[in-house]
Parts: C-alpha cells; structure tokens; sequence
C-alpha cells in the first residue's frame, strides 16, 4: 500500500455527495414532483395543448434519479479494492459527508451521521460527541485514521471501510485508546466484532427481502391431504413460507443440518435422535432444515426437495384421546396419514414424552418401534442424553433404531453471533436496546449461575431475563448482573454503591458487634470478602475456604452466622451442614442428592442458596469419603450432584468446624503460648495424630485457630446476650439493666473454660429471663419500665435453681 | 460529471440490474406457478388420496382404490393442465411486459428530449371516442 490519497473530486465522491443530498425528504419530493408532471402532462393533452408532452417528457427526470439512487447511489459499490485513493474505498453514505480537506473530527462527524457510526454509538456507548472529543481538529492527522481505517479493512476481510470502521480507527489515534475503552468493559476485538455484527444484520435483511422460492402452488398437490398433522401438529414449513427466520446458523448447527439431511437421503433407518442438552438449539436445527428443505435454490437432494416438517404436539394429542388405547389409535392415525402423504418428516420435539408414562405425557413404544425400523416414515427426535439413557434402558430396540446425531454446546464466539441475532427479536418484544457489553456480560454470568440450559440458550435466557432490569431502555451489562442478583441472590457487580462500600470496609467492626475477639478469625475472613468484592479474587474458587479449630462455645459457628447476617443478606443464607450426620460411606450420596429427593443435600441447598456461607460443622465427625467428595468444593468450587449436574460453591464462603484437638489448644494457651505461636505445631500434629488428611488441611485458604474464653472475654458475651434480649423485648418497650456486681455473678456462674460461652447464655436465660418474664405476669414491668437485675437478684435466682 | 455518471450507468451497470430485476422476477413467477413440476407430475394423483393403503387390501378394496385413484388422476390431470396454460399465459405475457420495460427503460432519459420534440410537432392525441 503506497500513500494513501483523498481525492474530493472524484466520481464516486461526487456521486456520493449527491446520494446524501437525495435524502428521505428530497426523494419523496422527486416522487411527488413526477406524480404532478404526469398528471399535469395528461390534462393538457386531454385539453388539447401539446405542452402536456414536455411535462409528461419532464417527469422523467425525477423518475431517472429516484431509479439511480436506489439501484446504485444509496450504496456505491467499491469497484477498485486496491486502490491507493481512499474515497474509493470509504463507504458511499460516508464519503458523501466529507468536507474537501477533512480532519478527524469532520470525519467523526460524518461517521456520527451514518447507521454503522450510530449502530457502534448505540451499541457501545460511543456516541457522535464521544468520537468528536476524542478526533484531533487538524488536517494532517486525517492520514493516521485514513491507514488505521486500511488496517482495520484488511484485518476484517471487508472490502468497504464503513462508518464503524472508521469510527474504530479515529480512536484507533488515541494513544490512551485501550484505557479508554477498558472504561467501557471493551478492547478493539469487542469493536470489531461490533463492526461485523453491523454489516451481518445489514446481510440478513438484505437476504430477507429477497423472497424465497419455495416451489409454488403446485408443489404439494402430489402428495397427500394432513388434516389431522394440521391439528395436532406444527407444520414449520408452512410458517416459513410467509418468510425467512430473522436468524443466521451457526456453523455448529449448519453441520448437524447436513448431517440429518445426509441421513434422510440415503437408504436405511429414517429416524434421527438429536442428542442435547437443553437450550443447545434442538428445536431450532428442526427449523433451519424445514427452511433448508423448502428453499428452491438450497443443494439438497431431489428426494427431500419441500418435504414438510411437521412438530407433533404430545398435548394436543393426549388432549383429544382421553380414554385407554386411544392416544395410541390417534397416533396411528396421524402416522399413516404422515406415511400417506409422502412428503412428511415428523418432529417429536422433547421425544421423551412420547416414550414414558406420566401427566402430559405417554408412552408409545410398542407403536413407534416398527414405525422407526421400518423407515417408513421421516422422524427426528429430539432429547436429551439422559432422556435418551433412560429410554434405552427400558428399550434398547428404540435407540437401536435411531441415527444419533450429538448436537454440542455453542462455543463462546458462536453464542455471541446466536444473541447478536436473538436480540433483534428481543429488542422488538421488550422495546430496549441492548448493547455489547450485556452480551460478553450474558455470556459469562449465564455459564456460572443458569443451570439447566446449554449454551447459546443459557446465555439468551440472560438476556431476556435482563430486559426487565433495563435502564433508560438501555440493556446493559449491569442490567445483566442485576438480573443474576435479584434471581440468585449472588452479588455479581464489583462493590460501588457507597453503603456496600462502607460495610466491607468496616466488616470487621460489624462482625464484632456480634463476636467476641477472636480477632484473627474475623480478619481473614472479612479480608476474603474484601477480595470477592473488588475483584481481586480467583474467580475459580470459593470467595474463601476456611478452617476453624477450638473448643466448643468459642464462637466458630457464631463467627458463621454473623457473616451471614452482616454480609449475606441474614442467618438464612447460612447453608448448614452438621457433618455428624455423615458418618458411613452411604452418606456421601446424601450429600449431593437432587433436590427433589432430598432438599436439604448440601448441593440442593447451594443451588437454591449460592450466595452464602457454607458451613460444614464438626468436620472431624465426617467419613473419609465424605472428605474426600468435600475436596473439589474446596479446590474448584464446584460439586456435582446426582444428576450430573455441576454445583457451584464459586460464591460461596465455605467454613468448616472442628473440635479437633482443642485439648492441646487449650493446654498450650494455659502453657501461656500466643495462638500464633503454635499454630503450625499444632496443624502438624493434627496430621501426626490421623485426625486429617495432610491434602485435606492442604485445600483451606486459611486454618484459623480460636482460643477459649477468658472470663473477661465472657462478660462481654453477657452483654452481648443481655443486649439480645433488650432487642427482644424492645415491641413491649421494657428494658433490663444488669448491676456490674451482679453481672460479675454472673460471668462467675457461667464461665466453664471447656464449655465456653454457652453454659453463659443457659446463665442468662435462667436468672435474667426468668425474672423479667415472673415480673410482668405479675404486672410489675409495665411499658415503659426499667427492670433493673442486681446482685441478690442473680444470687436469689442462681441458688433456687441449684437447690 | 454527474451527468456523465448517470449516463454510463443506466447504459451500464443500470441496465444489468434492471435485467437482473426482471429475470428475479421471471424466476418468481416460474417458481410460483411450478411449470416444471407441473409437467413431470401431470398424470399423478391429486392430493394421494387412498397412497399406500393397497398392499394387503383385499381385491375389491384393491379395485376400488384403483379407480379412485384414476379418479384422482383425471382431477389432477385437469387441474394441472389449467394451472399450465395459465402460466404459460402469465408467463408470457410478463416476458413482453418485460421486453417492454427494457424498452422503456432505455428510452427513460431521452423522454424529456422527446416530450420537447413533441410539443414541437403539435400532435396530440384525439380523446373523442
């Protein structure tokens, strides 16, 4: 490529200027105009005067420049794609605004004039203005976007540089261009992408105007009358009839298109299992062959030429047949009809529900069996590799009698073109518009938190899913996570809102209004959090895995809950599993059963809860092989359950108990040693001892050791109870004061170095609870009151329930 | 230079697309009334009424579809060959609206030139019928 010129008065940029001067007011004006000369003309001939000709002869000319503008100057083709002269490659609608010497920022003008410059504006949040601040006003720098905008044509493999594109090379300019756009959640490959999703969406409709030809109205007059397919079917050939699906295949779908065609041509077994996950496009594929079969100017063999394909409604079917035997009568019916007919492929779209027993569906084997080894008659069915497990099981004849064809899941670049055209049926459903960012956004969120679903459909559920949460009628990528949030609960957005803000950075302090030291404990986990919420973190993982060793009553569990109350929404996102209970090797199926069998299985509670804190109490209690299972939710954060069905724990704080060793942990502390002192000692001797497995201990981020309580320790826990049970009492607006002497007495009865804080909270419960609930069945607390607990109080109490 | 342009396309490239319109819109009308199809199909039965049903019919059943289905062929036979010759017609009469519209289209930019000469010559049609 030599230097590259603008020449302002070449042909085509003449021609372009004039096509922008024709505008939509201009043409209709030019109708008008001719519409008038012709009738003008026709009345004065009618009048008798020969002036009427030279009208008739003037309306011509409109009528010559609205045909020159639509069959070529609204979109000058580029004749010389290796020409050096730039105006012979920009786009026609660009070319025509261009000033005779342009600068970056007449450029940007032009280009916030045009559709592909106001797609990426729309799409990106680059708007016209945005461009123009960025685009330098001297006329030099016009030949550094005039090469970036060569380089971005070569690197798209386009022939035309069209507005976005040179949108893309204005920025290109910016030194700082790849902060600036990293500030929009996009690179250049995002851009770009935008660029092609323009010029794709401009190719469909341009491929849906053209009509298709679909063999005329002779076509089926050849084969056989459908009545009853036309009642308890979907004829998807006829709805395509009145049209072209506003979608493009992607190439995974395109294979599997010509992979049943390849089966339906050839001789042999004419049933075929589409074999999916849920959302992979089952359905749609069945669509792009009825449209592949019905389009005249498709390659696909004579003898599949407009055959039809019918979707077999299994409701409408069981509707109309209620009584015993005559679902499978109907079914014959429509069977020989379809076989009649001769041009007929039959879908039985979620097949499984005409193999089993159940509501909504029945079970007709026995009747499709022959039907499918014979080849008789055309039929895909599609399910899902379970289904078609299952079906095998109870008839291995069935699936013997299928060609399986494996629809995979969508890659990420295939998912992207299948939303980019879900959108635009989207866009008109819910009157938004959706931009790029919500699709990368939709793409990754929907991989983590939609279960159920393959891609490209979990990611288009995302997105339909974000339409409600648009704002300004704008779909954006956090429109995206406010959709995961308020379905899953999992804060997915980076922590920005001020409150949130404040919270995890005072976590701490709030944890501790709850908590009695056990400072080193609150830290690392406050300091997980902090990692989740910024970003920071191993997206791959847990938030934090943590193990909490000590005595009992030193707060591990209470150190769970606070994190749940503070930061998880309250204690009912706490997913509680006492590991005593799972004791036998049995047990490990019970920890990842399906919900529907047992609701409260660890993976169960996760999928319905997967923003929580996972705690795993008493951990030492547990089978080994239950450990072991526990040892990918420490490493990857997920967990598969029952029905192979991937769990993730990726948003969850997994904390688990153990009592293990608190003995020796208490024996060091009496021995007057700092926690920090012999912490890795004891973890040692924890593995020495056979109480856990070295890779166990290994998969933890952090193992946190709790140290006993002090009795000064435990008069801060008597406040913190007696302050529960004033926020008990605050509704009848009754209040309770403890003397210092009589809370003394308190601690004094309630400390038990091997019990901890609880036989202080029975303390309480029994001396302060009592008392306050004795003094208002007698009427001496009315509202409003004081009940004020003193030394003889506590004494008077304590020694009635000694004796 | 505009009109230049104007010219050596409608000459050009303009009268290939306008071409390309009329033989898409041929191919719409060939398409839509099937000829081809027609003609392969012209003795089969219409809509296959009673198809595939005669393999272990008994032999009355076996004649009775048999006239049937001549029956069928007969209706099909006359339906098809309507359908033809109405496409053929049609067809026809589009391929000289066709030719026609070549003409036009060609004469398009001369008609103001021709309007003037026209109006010199003082010819006007006689509306009196």
């Amino acid at each position: 490529m030599g230097v590259l010129s603008f020449n302002y008065g070449s042909e085509r940029a003449a021609k372009a200027r004039f096509a922008a001067k024709l505008d939509k007011f201009a043409r209709m004006l030019l109708g008008l105009t001719a519409v008038a000369l012709v009738l003008a003309g026709l009345g004065l001939l009618y009048l008798g005067s020969a002036l009427g000709w030279v009208a008739v002869g003037l309306a011509a000319v409109p009528v010559v420049l609205l045909v020159w503008y639509r069959r070529e100057l609204h979109r000058l083709d580029v004749d010389h794609p290796d020409s050096d002269a730039i105006d012979e490659l920009i786009s026609s609608s660009v070319l025509g605004r261009l000033p005779r010497d342009p600068s970056p920022k007449d450029i940007a003008l032009a280009v916030g004039q045009v559709q592909s410059g106001q797609f990426l504006a729309v799409r990106f949040g680059m708007g016209a203005r945005f461009l123009q601040e960025i685009a330098a006003d001297s006329h030099e720098h016009a030949d550094e976007v005039w090469k970036n905008a060569i380089n971005i044509r070569n690197a798209l493999g386009v022939q035309v540089i069209s507005g976005g594109i040179l949108a893309l090379a204005i920025l290109q300019t910016l030194p700082q261009h790849e902060e600036l756009l990293a500030r929009l959640q996009l690179d250049m490959d995002d851009l770009m992408d935008g660029v092609k999703w323009f010029d794709h969406i401009y190719m469909m409709i341009e491929t849906m105007k053209k009509p298709m030809h679909t063999g005329g109205i002779a076509r089926d007059w050849s084969f056989g009358f459908t009545p009853l397919l036309n009642r308890f079917g979907r004829n998807l050939s006829l709805s395509l009839s009145a049209g072209r699906r506003m979608s493009a295949d992607i190439p995974t779908h395109e294979q599997v298109v010509s992979q049943v065609i390849d089966t339906f041509s050839t001789g042999g077994r004419q049933g075929v299992a589409l074999v999916g996950a849920a959302g992979v496009g089952k359905t749609t594929i069945v669509q792009a062959l009825a449209e592949r079969l019905l389009d005249a100017s498709s390659k696909v063999p004579s003898n599949l030429k407009f055959r039809q394909v019918f979707l077999l409604d299994s409701a409408a079917i069981i509707s109309a047949a209620p009584g015993r035997g005559e679902v499978e009568e109907l079914v014959n019916q429509v069977l020989i009809e379809a076989y009649s007919a001769k041009n007929v492929i039959l879908c039985l779209d979620n097949a499984h529900l005409f193999f089993e027993e159940g509501i909504g569906s029945v079970d007709l084997s026995n009747l499709l069996l022959p039907i499918l080894e014979a080849g008789n008659v055309r039929m895909i069915l599609t399910m899902d590799e379970q289904r078609l497990l299952e079906i095998g099981q109870r008839n291995p004849g069935l699936v013997n009698a299928l060609n399986r064809i494996n629809v995979q899941p969508a890659d990420q670049a295939e998912t992207m073109a299948a939303m980019e055209d879900a959108v635009i049926v989207l866009e008109s459903q819910h009157k938004v518009y959706y931009m790029y960012q919500a699709l990368k956004e939709a793409y990754r969120l929907s991989q983590r938190y939609i279960y159920d679903l393959a891609m490209p459909g979990q990611a288009i559920k995302l997105l339909e899913m974000a339409a409600s949460h648009a704002d300004d009628k704008f779909v954006t990528a956090e429109s995206v996570e406010k959709a995961i949030e308020q379905t899953t609960g999992v804060k997915v957005g980076v922590a920005s809102v001020g409150d949130e803000k404040e919270k995890l950075l005072n976590l701490e302090d709030l944890i501790h209004q709850r908590m009695i030291n056990q400072v080193r404990a609150v830290e690392v986990v406050s300091d997980a959090l902090r990692r989740a919420r910024t970003g920071v973190r191993n997206q791959d993982r847990p938030i934090g895995t943590f193990l909490f060793l000590g005595p009992t009553g030193v707060g591990k569990t209470e150190l769970a809950k606070a994190l749940a109350e503070v930061y998880f929404n309250g204690e009912d996102n706490i997913v509680r599993v006492d590991l005593n209970q799972f004791v036998s090797i049995d047990d490990v199926a019970n920890l990842t059963a399906d919900g529907a069998d047992n609701p409260a299985s660890l993976t169960a509670q996760v999928m319905k809860h997967p923003f929580s804190v996972v705690l795993l109490d008493e951990i030492e209690k547990a089978h080994p092989n239950v450990l072991t299972a526990l040892l990918q939710v420490l490493d990857e954060g997920v967990l598969r359950d029952a029905k192979n069905r991937e769990v993730s724990f990726k948003d969850c704080i997994v904390i688990a108990t153990s009592n293990a060793g608190a003995d020796r942990i208490r024996e060091y502390i009496d021995r007057g040693y700092d926690i920090t002192q012999f912490e890795d000692q004891f973890v040692n001797e924890l593995i020495d001892s056979h109480q856990f497995k070295p890779e166990f201990l290994n998969r933890f981020d952090e193992i946190v050791l709790f140290r006993p309580l002090g009795k000064e320790e435990l008069t801060q826990v008597a406040d913190l109870i007696i302050a529960g049970v004033n926020k008990t009492l605050a509704s009848q607006k009754v209040k309770v004061e403890v003397d210092p002497e009589a809370k003394a007495l308190l601690v004094e009865a309630g400390y038990d170095p091997r019990l901890g804080a609880r036989p202080m909270r029975r303390v309480v419960q029994r001396v302060v609870e009592n008392q306050v609930a004795k003094m208002m069945l007698a009427g001496e607390a009315a509202s409003g009151s004081v009940i004020v607990v003193t030394k003889e109080n506590v004494e008077r109490n304590l020694s009635k329930t000694n004796s | 230079m505009l009109l230049m342009s104007l010219f050596s396309w409608w000459y050009g490239g303009g009268v290939k697309k306008e071409l390309a319109y009329l033989l898409e819109a041929m191919s719409r009308s060939i398409d839509y009334f099937s000829i081809g199809l027609l003609f392969k199909t012209w003795f089969a039965p219409f809509r296959q009424i009673d198809a595939g049903q005669s393999a272990i019919a008994p032999v009355d059943i076996k004649i009775r579809m048999f006239f049937d289905r001549l029956v069928s062929r007969f209706i099909g036979a006359f339906m098809r060959t309507i359908v033809i010759i109405i496409g053929i017609l049609s067809l026809s009469v589009q391929l000289v609206g066709s030719v026609l519209a070549v003409a036009v289209y060609l004469l398009l930019p001369f008609l103001p030139v021709i309007g003037v000469v026209m109006y010199i010559v003082g010819w006007v049609p006689s509306w009196a019928f």
